[in-house]
C-alpha cells in the first residue's frame, strides 16, 4: 500500500465503482487510486486473475482501466480530472453503437 | 538413398498443410523451412475462409473454392480432435456492401460466378438491410445490404498453422525450421537431392513440393519451371478484444475468437515490403467506419503489411515438372481457404504421381495463351 | 515543421543534446509523453523544486536534474510538444516521418535528423505470483514519489538487485518509511572474478562506488533486515499479495506484506528502435538488446540517431555527456562549425569512458537475476495474455524457430504491452531450452502503434498527404 507524503494540496474528486475518491490535482489517476488503497484495477479476462499497475511509466498496459466509459485506457498515463468516473474491469470491455 | 518420400520445401500455411497431408497418409515426409525473420506470408493471414470473391473470372477456382469449404468443418474438427487446438473455423460470412454501387457491383460478381459454374449448384443471397441488421445491429444505416452465401466463414490462421505443424510432427513428419533449402537437384537413380546454400546434402526424397512463397520462383527456375508470382501487400489491423459482438466475418472485418476485431485489406505492389503507412491504414479503417461506426472508439492494437503470393490472375497455381516428374510447385494465396483441399486432396495427387486433368486449368501455360 | 532535429524524449540525453544544438545555432524541437521535462530520472523536477521534503528525500543527483530542465527551457530555439506520444515511425530515405498524438488528436510530422532519447525500463521479473496486485517495480514506485508524492507504507518489502535497490532503499528510509526486509539477490561480497572490474573502477570512479556502498549501508543501520544472496521469491495473495516466500540460505522463509517491490536493473528500451527497424546487437554485458550504432550515435536507419540510456544503460550523468558529444556531431553534418575546442569534446569523451568502466562493474556485479531469466513452468511469462513459462518452453522444444513464431503459434506477446514485458524472457527461454545463443534466436519484431491511438484518432488521418 502507498500513502501521500503529503495532504492533498488541490484537492479534486474523482468517482471509482461510484465511490468519492479525494484526489491531488494533475496526479494520474493510477496515483490516486493507489493512495486511496486500491490496487487492484482489473480482472484480466484471459485468466481472470486480479490485475493492478506495475510499472507506472506506460509500458507494461496492466493499469487498463475503465474512464469516462472508454474501456481499456491506462491509469498510468492519464491525469484526473474533477468529477472523472472510473471503473474497475471485469473481463472484456463491451461496445455500444455509434462512436 | 531415398530418405523420405517427399520433402517440401516451406512451412507456411501450404508447406504445413501438405506436409500434415502426408505424413497423415502415412508417408515420410520432411518439411524445410527459413528462418524466424523469413517473410512469411503465413503470419499475417486474415484468417477468412471465404468462397464468394474467389474465381469470377476462373470458375473452377471457383469450384475449387467451395469444395474446400465444404471440407472444413471435418477438417478443423480433425484437427482438433488430434491436437486439442480448436482453431476457431466458424462457417458465417457475410459481404457487406458499403453503397448501392458496391452491392450492384458485388452481385454482379455473384452472377458471373453462377454463370461460370454452370451445371454445378451454387447459389447467393442479397440481404437487405433490415435482415442484416438482425443479425449486426452495429452496422451502419448506411449500408444497403450484403451478400450471403453459407459457405464463407473464417478462422483463427495461426492457430490454424500451429495446428499443422504439432499435429504434422506427432503422425511422424519431420519439421526443420531455420533451414533454407538453396537447390533441388535430380538423384542419380530417380528422386530428388536437396542442397543447403553451403551445397551440403540434407535429403533425398522420391518427390518434393515447392511451395516456398515468394522464394519459391527462384528454386525453380533452373528447371525451366515457371512460377510466376508477385508480393502483394495488403495492410491489417488488429484492435484491443472487447466482448463478443458477432461471431461472423465480413470480407472486410471480423471479430476473432479472442475478442479483436481485424480489419483489413489494402493491395499494393511495392515488393518485399511488410512496413504499413499512415494513409493506408487510415484508408482501410475509414472504410471499416463506414459499415462499423463502433469501431471506431476501440484502441489499434497492431497493425502489419502482409504480402500475398499473387499470380497474374490470383488463381492457384498447381503443377508438375514435365522434365522432372515428382517435382511440383504450387503456390496462391489464399492458403487458409485451400488449406482442407490442400491437406486432404491435393496430396493425394502427390501420393499418385500425378495431378489429375480437371486441375490443368490451374498450370502456369495459362498465362501463355 | 521548422525545426532542423527533432529530438524524442526530454531526459537528460534528449536535454542535453537539445541545449547543445540550440547553443550551436540549431532550431530543436523536442516531442515527450510527459507533462514536464526530465525523463524518468529527472521526473516532475521543476515542480518538485519547491518542495525541499521531497527534494531532501530523492537526494542531489534528482534535484540537480531542475537546473537541466530550466537550461533548456531559457534558449528559445528549443521548442516543446509535451503530453505528446509517438506512435508510429517510418524511416524513409528523404526523411522520418513520425506519428503524433497528443490528448486524442493525431497528426504525422516529417523531418530530415530525428534523434531518439528515449531511454530504459526496467527489467522485467517474472516469478510466481508476480502478476498479484501489490506487487509493483520499484521504478513505478519511485515514479509515484518523484510524480505523485507517495511513500511506500511501512511493512513494505523490497526485492531484487542493483543499484536503484540501494538508492531508493534510501529514499524512503530517509522519509522515514519502514521496510520489513531488503531480499536482496546480490551477494554482500564482490566475487573475486570480478576483483579485476572492481578496481579499475575504484580507480576511475571510486567517489561513486563510495555512494554506493554508503547507501547499502543505510539499510542495515537503520535496522532494516537486508539478507543477500537471497535465490528465489514467490508471491502469495488472493484479490491482491499478502505474502512473499523467499529462498535464503537453502531455507524457505515467509514475510507478510501487502507491498512487494522489485527490480532487476534496467534495460534499454528498445521497442521505439525495433519498431522503426534498425538492427540491433545482443549486448553480452547488458545482457540486453541494443540498437547498432556507429561512433558518432547514428542507427542502421538513415537520418535516425540515438543515444542515452536506450543505447545502452550508462545512466543520467553519460547521457548528459552524450548529449554535448551528439550535438557536436549533429552540427558537423548539418556544415555547422562547433563552438567547442577539441580539448572540450576531448574531455567529455574522457568523462564518458569513467563511467563506462564503472558501468563494466556495476553490469557484472549486478548481472541479472537467474531466477527471473529462467523462472519456472508456472510463472506468467506474457502477463497481457496469460502465458506461463511452459507453454513457452514446449513450443521452444517443438520446433519454434523464433520468437516471431513462437508468438504466432501462442499469442505470447500480441497483447496491450505488445512484448515489452514478455519479449526477453521469451527469448532467453527459448535461448535454454535449445542450448542456442539469444543473439541467433533473436526478438520480437514491433508494430505499429507504439503508443494507444484508437481507430478514429487513426481514420482522421486519411486526408492527410502522405
Amino acid at each position: 500500500m502507498f500513502k501521500r507524503a503529503r495532504n492533498i494540496q488541490s484537492k479534486v474528486s474523482i468517482l471509482f465503482d461510484g465511490q468519492p475518491i479525494a484526489a491531488e490535482e494533475g496526479e494520474t489517476v493510477a496515483a490516486a487510486l493507489f493512495a486511496a488503497g486500491i490496487l487492484s484495477f482489473r480482472q484480466a479476462p484471459e485468466d481472470d486473475s486480479p490485475r493492478g499497475p506495475y510499472c507506472m511509466i506506460g509500458n507494461c498496459f496492466e493499469c487498463l482501466i475503465e474512464i469516462e466509459g472508454l474501456g481499456g485506457r491506462q491509469a498510468c498515463q492519464t491525469r484526473v480530472r474533477d468529477g472523472m468516473v472510473i471503473a474497475r474491469h471485469r473481463g472484456l470491455a463491451t461496445v455500444e453503437a455509434g462512436s | 538413398m531415398l530418405d523420405h518420400d517427399v520433402a517440401i520445401v516451406g512451412g507456411g500455411l501450404l508447406g504445413s498443410a501438405f506436409g500434415w497431408g502426408l505424413a497423415r497418409a502415412g508417408q515420410k515426409t520432411i518439411v524445410f523451412d527459413e528462418g524466424d525473420t523469413a517473410i512469411r506470408t503465413a503470419r499475417g493471414n486474415f484468417g477468412l475462409v471465404w468462397v464468394q470473391s474467389k474465381g469470377q473470372t476462373m470458375p473452377d477456382y471457383a469450384a475449387w473454392s467451395l469444395q474446400a469449404s465444404q471440407l472444413w468443418p471435418d477438417f478443423a474438427d480433425e484437427l482438433k480432435d488430434s491436437t486439442g487446438i480448436d482453431i476457431h473455423y466458424v462457417r458465417e460470412g457475410y459481404n457487406i456492401a458499403a453503397s448501392e454501387v458496391e452491392l450492384e457491383q458485388a452481385i454482379a460478381g455473384q452472377e458471373r460466378i453462377k454463370a461460370g459454374m454452370g451445371d454445378r449448384a451454387y447459389s447467393y443471397e442479397v440481404i437487405d438491410r433490415k435482415t442484416l441488421k438482425s443479425v449486426a445491429p452495429l452496422v451502419s444505416d448506411t449500408v444497403p445490404g450484403a451478400i450471403y452465401t453459407g459457405h464463407d466463414g473464417h478462422c483463427n490462421p495461426l492457430f490454424l498453422m500451429r495446428a499443422l505443424h504439432q499435429d504434422m510432427q506427432t503422425k511422424g513428419g519431420d519439421y526443420r525450421p531455420n533451414t533454407p533449402i538453396d537447390a533441388i537437384r535430380p538423384a542419380p537413380g530417380g528422386g530428388f537431392d536437396l542442397f543447403s546454400g553451403c551445397g551440403r546434402l540434407l535429403a533425398s526424397a522420391e518427390r518434393v513440393i515447392v511451395a516456398a512463397g515468394h522464394g519459391s520462383g527462384e528454386l525453380v527456375r533452373d528447371y525451366g519451371i515457371d512460377l510466376p508470382v508477385h508480393a502483394d501487400q495488403g495492410q491489417v489491423l488488429v484492435t484491443e478484444k472487447v466482448s463478443e459482438v458477432f461471431s461472423f466475418a465480413t470480407g472486410t472485418v471480423r471479430q476473432t475468437d479472442n475478442g479483436s476485431f481485424l480489419l483489413g485489406a489494402s493491395s499494393k505492389e511495392i515488393g518485399l515490403d511488410t512496413r504499413t503507412d499512415l494513409p493506408t491504414l487510415a484508408e482501410i479503417v475509414r472504410y471499416c467506419l463506414s459499415i462499423f461506426p463502433f469501431l471506431g472508439n476501440l484502441r489499434l492494437q497492431r497493425a502489419w503489411g502482409a504480402l500475398r503470393v499473387m499470380t497474374p490472375d490470383g488463381c492457384p497455381i498447381y503443377q508438375q515438372s514435365d522434365s522432372y516428374p515428382g517435382l511440383f510447385s504450387f503456390a496462391c494465396h489464399s492458403g487458409v481457404t485451400l488449406a482442407s483441399v490442400h491437406a486432404l486432396m491435393v496430396t493425394k495427387w502427390i501420393l499418385d504421381g500425378q495431378i489429375p486433368s480437371e486441375f490443368d486449368v490451374f498450370h502456369p501455360r495459362r498465362f501463355h495463351v | 515543421m521548422t525545426a532542423d532535429v527533432v529530438i524524442i524524449g526530454a531526459g537528460p540525453a534528449g536535454l542535453s543534446l537539445a541545449i547543445g544544438l540550440a547553443q550551436l545555432g540549431v532550431c530543436v524541437e523536442i516531442i515527450d509523453e510527459g507533462q514536464t521535462a526530465g525523463g524518468q530520472v529527472y521526473r516532475a523536477v521543476s515542480r518538485n523544486s519547491s518542495n525541499k521534503q521531497l527534494l531532501d528525500w530523492l537526494g542531489l543527483d534528482y534535484a540537480k536534474g531542475a537546473a537541466v530542465v530550466s537550461d533548456a527551457q531559457k534558449l528559445d530555439r528549443i521548442s516543446w510538444r509535451m503530453a505528446t506520444s509517438v506512435w508510429d515511425i517510418r524511416c524513409e530515405d528523404e526523411g522520418i516521418e513520425l506519428g503524433l498524438v497528443v490528448d486524442g488528436k493525431v497528426s504525422v510530422v516529417k523531418s530530415n535528423h530525428v534523434v531518439l532519447a528515449t531511454g530504459a525500463m526496467e527489467r522485467p521479473t517474472p516469478f510466481p505470483g508476480w502478476t498479484l496486485p501489490g506487487v509493483v517495480s520499484m521504478g513505478a514506485a519511485q515514479t509515484l514519489l518523484k510524480d505523485a508524492g507517495l511513500l511506500p507504507e511501512d511493512g513494505v518489502v523490497l526485492a531484487g538487485q542493483g543499484p536503484l535497490l540501494y538508492l531508493f532503499a534510501s529514499q524512503i528510509l530517509a522519509a522515514g518509511v519502514r521496510p520489513k526486509a531488503v531480499l536482496d539477490f546480490a551477494p554482500k561480497w564482490v566475487a573475486p572474478k570480478n576483483l579485476p572490474l572492481l578496481a579499475r573502477a575504484l580507480i576511475s570512479s571510486g567517489k561513486m562506488i563510495a555512494k554506493g556502498l554508503h547507501l547499502r549501508n543505510q539499510i542495515s543501520a537503520a535496522g532494516v533486515e537486508h539478507l543477500f544472496n537471497v535465490k528465489r521469491i514467490e508471491a502469495f495473495g488472493d484479490d491482491s499479495l499478502n505474502r512473499v516466500r523467499y529462498l535464503h540460505r537453502g531455507v524457505e522463509k515467509e514475510v507478510e506484506t501487502k507491498l512487494l517491490l522489485v527490480h532487476d536493473g534496467v534495460i534499454a528500451n528498445t521497442h521505439i528502435t525495433t519498431a522503426a527497424g534498425c538492427a540491433h546487437n545482443w549486448d553480452k554485458q547488458q545482457a540486453a538488446w541494443i540498437p547498432r550504432r556507429n561512433t558518432l550515435g547514428q542507427t542502421s536507419c538513415k537520418n535516425l540517431w540515438m543515444l542515452g540510456d536506450g543505447a545502452g544503460i550508462a545512466g543520467a550523468d553519460a547521457a548528459v555527456l552524450q548529449g554535448r558529444i551528439m550535438a557536436r556531431a549533429i552540427a558537423m553534418k548539418l556544415d555547422l562549425s562547433p563552438p567547442y575546442g577539441e580539448h572540450q569534446n576531448r574531455a567529455d569523451l574522457q568523462a564518458l569512458s569513467r563511467i563506462t568502466i564503472l558501468r563494466r562493474f556495476l553490469d557484472r556485479q549486478y548481472a541479472p537475476v537467474a531466477a527471473f531469466s529462467n523462472p519456472p513452468d508456472e510463472t506468467m511469462i506474457c502477463r497481457c495474455e496469460a502465458i506461463k513459462a511452459v507453454e513457452i518452453r514446449t513450443l521452444a522444444r517443438s520446433g519454434c524457430m523464433g520468437p516471431n513464431q513462437l508468438r504466432a503459434f501462442s499469442r505470447a506477446g500480441m497483447g496491450p504491452c505488445m512484448g515489452r514485458q514478455c519479449g526477453g524472457a521469451i527469448s532467453r527461454i527459448m535461448a535454454a531450452e535449445t542450448g542456442q545463443d539469444i543473439a541467433d534466436i533473436g526478438h520480437f519484431s514491433i508494430r505499429t502503434p507504439l503508443k494507444p491511438v484508437t481507430l478514429a484518432e487513426v481514420a482522421s488521418l486519411h486526408k492527410v498527404e502522405p
